[in-house]
């Protein structure tokens, strides 16, 4: 069953449940009322016939119009007068019909009332020139078997058409409500991996839709991303193993094509040898990036000292740079030294940090790089800043995709893998690698590892 | 061991006069960073007020990282670091309030327009600071040259 079906049966379950209460108490109440209402008229009745018989009898006449002037005739009314010191409670029972009990409840608090079916009786003592009197009067409850009758299909026939009415609104209700999730449906079957470019239209005052839709098109905005990266790095890898294999085989090709000197075979063979070192070294990263990158693998994790770390990396970087001008700023290295202990893998750790320092050497000219670090209670923060040529604002996006270069790097030299692989490697560990750059102005790198407690 | 007063203004940067303080100090003291704020207006805020709350939403990630870097660079000269908010509006409340926490010394920027406290909607606490009787020490620190709101830690780490 779906979610609108579901809607509008338990609106109307719920509606009908209200309006079924709501009419049951109405029926009973009045009912009740009607009860009490005939005794109270039967009542009056042997009340005005008592006075009518045993205290006026000479003005019987004028009040008997009266009477039937302003009492309106009940159904089969009867007016029963007994004088009181004759009557046996048993013999008057059984001549009108009524149980001995009634007529005991009258003799003993002054007043009884009783009903048989559809005739109602009403009985009190009168007492009047010293004497007490038994009067019960009698009659057919009109208002029982019509009025409340009437009450009860009114009843029912307006539950019916409620019904019919609340379902109508529910189905409506739903309606309306769904409205928007179905054209939410409806346009995210237009998009397919063909238009990923389309968007869902925000609704603007629909907060619970508006952050479906948000998340919709967040969603779309990464998997878009990841299609892209995806397309780039096919097309960026094969060129980039390639250009190598072009240039063996340009180079192969050439040296073959005539008798050559023994000289030139070795000059040719060596440059085959220097590509083919190329391509394998590509491989290699390659590689690498892909076992950082799988997420299930089982890495040996040890502990290992942050600033031991730095400076293994800083002496690396120095042997493939020797101008490199590198300075280290231990002034906020907290005072207790096991805060420096981090559970890793020591040669990925390594390879991350001194990728991240051979670029900010690299892409600065050999300027100055500070790296600083400091440990807060959670993390470990290792900062480094060059004053480099930094990454272009529009391109920071693009900055983690593998083979990815800035616009800016055309001088330089480079594959373009490291720092995604430097991400893939703090990822592993937990951490948080983050890029700040302004272009011209130099970039500053933040690696934040958790603490090993 | 003394209480010392150190205004903030939450950024990253202004931790720079804790450090300062900290290094000119030799004996572990206890540091209070203080801002100060206005009580809000209306009797429903006022209701709802809490002093953690205001406090957690004044202070940023990086900032509590950021003092979270100096207590374990001083972990001896440390012995608590703690963050207060004064609500007052006169010059005897604030002497009241130094003697509600005991402070015997502040330290100030020498520059009193290098701290910036509007950006979280606060008040300058240095002239509350100068005209009360503290000692005062005062701290080279005036290269607050743009007031932007992204704090990297890189400002405390790499200056």
């Amino acid at each position: 069953m779906n979610t609108r079906n579901k809607i509008i049966l338990s609106l109307t379950a719920l509606v009908l449940v209200y309006i079924l209460i709501f009419c049951g108490f109405i029926y009973f109440s009045i009912e009740n009322y009607s009860y009490v209402d005939f005794y109270k008229r039967l009542e009056i009745r042997a009340v005005t016939a008592a006075k009518i018989e045993l205290e006026h009898r000479q003005d019987r006449d004028i009040l008997l119009e009266i009477r039937q002037d302003f009492l309106e005739k009940l159904p089969d009314e009867k007016i029963n007068i007994a004088d009181l010191s004759g009557v046996d409670p048993r013999a008057k029972a059984k001549k009108l019909g009524v149980p001995v009990s009634f007529i005991e409840e009258i003799l003993h608090r002054g007043k009884g009332f009783y009903n048989h079916e559809n005739t109602y009786f009403s009985g009190i003592q009168y007492e009047t020139q010293g004497k007490n009197y038994l009067v019960i009067a009698s009659a057919e409850n009109y208002y029982n078997t019509h009025h409340n009758a009437y009450l009860k299909n009114l009843l029912l026939a307006a539950l019916l058409v409620s019904i019919l009415i609340i379902t109508f609104f529910a189905y409506l209700f739903s309606k309306m409500v769904f409205r928007p999730v179905k054209n939410i449906i409806d346009k995210m079957r237009e998009i397919s991996s063909e238009n990923m470019h389309l968007r869902l239209e925000v609704p603007k005052n629909n907060e619970e839709l508006k952050n479906l839709t948000l998340t919709f098109n967040d969603m779309l905005n990464r998997l878009e991303t990841s299609f892209e990266t995806q397309k780039n790095f096919i097309s960026n890898a094969s060129h980039e193993l390639n250009t190598p294999l072009t240039s063996i085989m340009g180079e192969a090709d050439v040296t073959l094509a005539k008798q050559r000197s023994e000289e030139e075979y070795r000059t040719a063979l060596g440059n085959i040898l220097e590509d083919a070192e190329k391509l394998s070294k590509k491989t290699e990263a390659l590689l690498l990036l892909a076992h950082t990158g799988f997420n299930g693998k089982v890495q040996k994790f040890e502990d290992i000292r942050i600033d031991e770390l730095i400076l293994e990396a800083e002496q690396t970087t120095h042997k493939i740079y020797p101008n490199a001008q590198i300075h280290i700023d231990f002034d906020l290295l907290p005072e207790a030294s096991e805060k420096l202990n981090v559970k890793g893998n020591r040669q990925l750790l390594h390879m991350a940090v001194s990728n991240i320092l051979l670029n900010a050497c690299k892409y600065s000219d050999f300027k100055e790089v500070r790296v600083a670090l400091g440990v807060s209670d959670d993390n470990i923060i290792i900062m480094i800043k060059d004053k480099g040529i930094g990454i272009p604002k529009q391109e920071m996006q693009y900055i983690y995709d593998p083979f990815f270069r800035a616009s800016n790097t055309g001088k330089y030299h480079g594959y373009g893998i490291g720092l995604p692989l430097s991400r893939n490697v703090i990822q592993m560990h937990k951490g948080i690698l983050s890029v700040f750059s302004a272009e011209n102005e130099g970039t500053t790198v933040e690696i934040k590892l958790p603490v090993c407690k | 061991m003394k209480n010392i007063l150190v205004p903030t203004d939450f950024t990253v940067d202004a931790l720079v006069i804790l450090k300062k303080a900290i290094e000119q100090e030799n004996e572990a003291h206890n540091f209070i960073l203080v801002y100060g704020k206005h009580l809000p207006g209306s009797i429903s805020e006022l209701m709802f007020f809490s002093k953690s709350t205001l406090l957690s939403s004044l202070e940023s990630k990086s900032f509590t990282e950021a003092k979270g870097i100096l207590k374990n660079r001083y972990a001896s000269r440390i012995k608590t670091l703690r963050t207060a908010i004064f609500h007052g509006t006169n010059h005897s409340a604030f002497e009241n309030f130094i003697k509600a926490n005991k402070i015997d010394k502040a330290y100030i920027p020498e520059n009193p327009k290098s701290l910036h406290p509007s950006i979280k909607k606060g008040f300058d606490l240095i002239p509350f600071i100068k005209k009360s009787g503290l000692e005062l020490s005062l701290v080279a620190y005036n290269d607050h040259s743009q007031v932007n709101m992204d704090e990297v830690l890189a400002k405390l780490l790499v200056p």
